[in-house]
């Protein structure tokens, strides 16, 4: 059978547009493509994250244990349970409304954060923060101390940030409703940001099948042109030797590995290695493109390989402060 | 638009009163220490507790922009000083004798937004007076919300009852704060 005819036959089995399976195949080969796809189909399960600003991680495990919650540990992040079976709502239980917890759709979102390795005391900007997962995961390794600018343009999801953030026990915030790329112009330099971009959401399937058909290719287009657009306003707002994260819940390699790309090609960056234990390497070649090998320390996590969503993380440094008419 | 501004003499003294009220003690130098006292005034005026470094950067940014809020959210001022539900959790350990604890039913009650029936009372504060705000409790003493303690005459026993009226509760985090 030709890519093609595959391509469209796995298409109407499974529920998605024709370009995308044509796209898995390239990028996976075949049983990676038939893999994942059926790792989509069987969704993942939620994690809870316990928010040590309000109680130890042992205390609430104790106590949703004996509420009968079934959880396992999240290999890599010591404050983090998958949740196997829960008996109530994950949003309705005493624990969540106190405050004691954050519910994530999956293990991938954890990451970023981890990589940015936020510190008390830091200045820290973060992007495209609503409903808050990140911001309020930095704020819990930060002990409340420093600051995070947490920027984000949507007026709904700007309401769910402070009400996170609010119950959650979160200080160290101040809060912007604006498009990130309006950020030079408070004409500050600060220690770390975490773009946590806007993104066609491929990786999201497994909790939204809705995403299967949801998106076109011009999709993909448009969010790689706000994505490096966004890049390059928040370089300006680093300091010299400053980190900056970049993470997308998508697996489209025009939305990774070629904005990076193109970031790298203009500004004074290296990508650094992060302290990951798991993730596949960035790919530095994809539908005729090429790019900077360094990529390869970029970290790619699917659906089945890693029980995660599909999600992409890249850690640049800045070597040289920019200025404005760069 | 919101303003966000530091808080005048006079709007101090009132949360400082309210907050020293809930303690039985002066407790505010101790909340405050470290933070700035910040007013967002819009429609009506929020309270929020700022970290200093917090405050340094709303203080280089706001000419160019006001931020949609920022620090925690400790109440509002509407006439009088009224307290958050993260500004309860502030003052919470300070404040078992102005509270009461519930059951675990009358907790599950209590977060759908409803009141509390005496059945649910397992404990009364000390500083407790009937007709005054109290602050409930779960029985691990974890702030769930704000209600007003009353005695009512029951219609059928006529003995008199006692019942807490819900005025705040942490269930709105689920019913509005999503
Ligand atoms: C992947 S979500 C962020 C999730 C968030 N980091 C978390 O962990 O909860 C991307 C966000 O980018 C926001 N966004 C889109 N365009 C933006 C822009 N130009 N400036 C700032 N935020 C933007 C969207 O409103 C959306 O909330």
């Amino acid at each position: 059978m030709d890519i093609g005819e595959l391509a469209k036959k796995l298409a109407e089995k499974y529920g998605y547009h024709v370009y995308m399976i044509e796209r898995y195949l390239e990028l996976f080969g075949k049983e990676g493509t038939i893999e994942f796809l059926e790792a989509n189909e069987k969704g993942l399960n939620p994690v809870i994250r316990c928010n040590t600003l309000k109680i130890s991680v042992e205390s609430l495990r104790n106590r949703l244990v004996k509420k009968g919650f079934v959880l396992r540990k999240v290999p890599w992040i010591d404050y983090a349970f998958q949740v196997i079976k829960s008996p109530f709502s994950l949003g309705s239980t005493t624990e969540y409304l106190l405050g004691y917890y954050y519910v994530h759709r999956g293990m991938g979102s954890l990451l970023p954060v981890h990589a940015l390795d936020p510190k008390p005391g830091e200045i820290i900007i973060d992007a495209a923060a609503a409903p808050g997962g990140k911001t309020s995961q930095m704020a819990q390794l930060m002990k409340n101390k420093g600051v995070i600018l947490a920027v984000d343009i949507s007026r709904e999801r700007m309401k769910s940030l402070r009400s996170n953030l609010s119950r959650l026990g979160v200080e160290n915030v101040i809060a912007y409703r604006m498009d990130a790329r309006d950020l030079p112009k408070f004409d500050i330099k600060v220690d770390k940001i975490l773009l946590d971009a806007p993104c066609t959401g491929e990786g999201l399937i497994p909790i939204d099948k809705s995403r299967k058909k949801s998106r076109l290719i011009e999709d993909i287009k448009y969010c790689s042109t706000l994505q490096f657009s966004m890049l390059t306003a928040l370089l300006k707002c680093l300091k010299k030797e400053g980190i900056l994260v970049y993470s997308t819940c998508s697996i489209a390699p025009e939305e990774n590995e070629l904005v990076i790309h193109r970031v790298l090609e203009r500004f004074p960056l290296s990508v650094e290695k992060m302290d990951l234990k798991d993730g596949l390497p960035g790919f530095t070649e994809f539908f005729g493109y090429k790019v900077r090998d360094e990529i390869r320390e970029a970290r790619r996590f699917y659906p089945h390989i890693h029980g995660t969503e599909g999600f992409f993380i890249c850690k640049l440094r800045l070597r040289e402060e920019l200025n404005d008419n760069i | 638009m919101i303003i966000f501004r530091k808080a005048t003499k006079k709007e101090i003294v009132k949360i400082q009163k309210a907050l020293n009220e809930w303690a039985g003690k002066n407790i505010y130098k101790e909340l405050t220490s470290g933070r700035v006292v910040i007013i967002g005034e819009g429609r009506i005026k929020e309270v929020f507790l700022v970290p200093v470094e917090v405050y340094n950067i709303l203080d280089k940014t706001k000419k160019v922009r006001m931020p949609y809020y920022l620090g925690l959210f400790l109440g509002e001022i509407n006439g009088e000083f009224k307290i958050s539900l993260e500004g309860l959790w502030l003052i919470s350990k300070y404040s078992r004798e102005r509270g009461v604890v519930v059951s675990e039913k009358g907790e599950q009650l209590f977060l759908y937004g409803r009141d509390i029936l005496e059945e649910s009372i397992i404990k009364v504060g000390s500083l407790v007076q009937i007709g005054s705000k109290v602050i409930v409790f779960n029985k691990f003493y974890e702030p769930l919300g704000l209600g007003m303690i009353m005695k009512f005459s029951d219609k059928l026993t006529e003995q008199p009852k006692t019942i807490i009226k819900n005025i705040l509760d942490r269930g709105w985090y689920l019913r509005k704060g999503r």
